[in-house]
């Protein structure tokens, strides 16, 4: 997820938004890599959910993509999860 | 960034920090484009890259724009809630806490940024 597709994944969670979403869930166990202009679209988007008093949470962070989001400070600014299991239960509590 | 990734191969340096090293450089040329040539002008970037040592690499990103120092630039606050934080400003902070060495200087004009690499850091 870098500066050339990051935009396409910020348009593609606004239109999930825009059906009435409130709360998404986002499996990055296949994401491989993200620059700043990635984690700008998931801060963007989670603003977003967080204004309508939903969430953006997120599982299964791997590798270089984990170790971005602890630098970053993001794994304390997020709902953080190990797998999309526990990502998705924890939404019907 | 196949061009440093040449490097990462060279100096032996392992999967994760040749990962770490197509990051430093998106960080480093998107800034540049943003900060150094703004209003879309055109402007020129080099990147060179050099082994030290075995296992280090050293790369080094030149513009001719607006002097800007990253390392001077005044990192983003990661200990923010969602709620607090700005949207972007995250690009530095990688940069900084990725590279195990980062130095600038502005020399006849040029903005001139070295980072290292190291495979063990």
């Amino acid at each position: 997820m870098d500066a050339e597709n990051a935009p396409q994944f910020e348009q593609e969670c606004n239109d999930r938004i825009a059906d009435g979403l409130t709360s998404l869930v986002v499996d990055a166990g296949e994401l491989v890599y993200v620059s700043s202009m990635g984690l700008r679209c998931f801060v963007a988007v989670a603003k977003t959910l967080q204004s309508k008093g939903g969430e953006l949470r997120i599982c299964s962070l791997q590798g270089l993509v984990n170790q971005v989001f602890e630098i970053t400070g993001l794994k304390r600014s997020f709902p953080v999860y190990e797998s999309l299991e526990s990502a998705l239960i924890s939404g019907q509590k | 960034m196949e061009f440093v990734q040449k490097g990462a191969l060279e100096a032996s340096l392992p999967e994760a920090r040749a990962s770490e090293l197509d990051l430093l450089i998106e960080e480093i040329f998107v800034n540049v484009c943003r900060y150094s040539y703004p209003d879309s002008a055109l402007g020129m970037v080099t990147v060179t890259y050099w082994i030290p040592a075995p296992g280090e690499l050293k790369v080094e990103v030149a513009d001719q724009g607006v002097e800007f120092n990253p390392l001077t630039a005044e990192p983003a606050d990661v200990t923010l809630d969602l709620k607090h934080r700005p949207i972007g400003g995250l690009g530095i902070v990688l940069v900084q806490q990725l590279a195990a060495s980062l130095a600038y200087r502005r020399e006849e004009g040029w903005n001139r940024l070295t980072f290292g690499i190291s495979a063990r850091s």
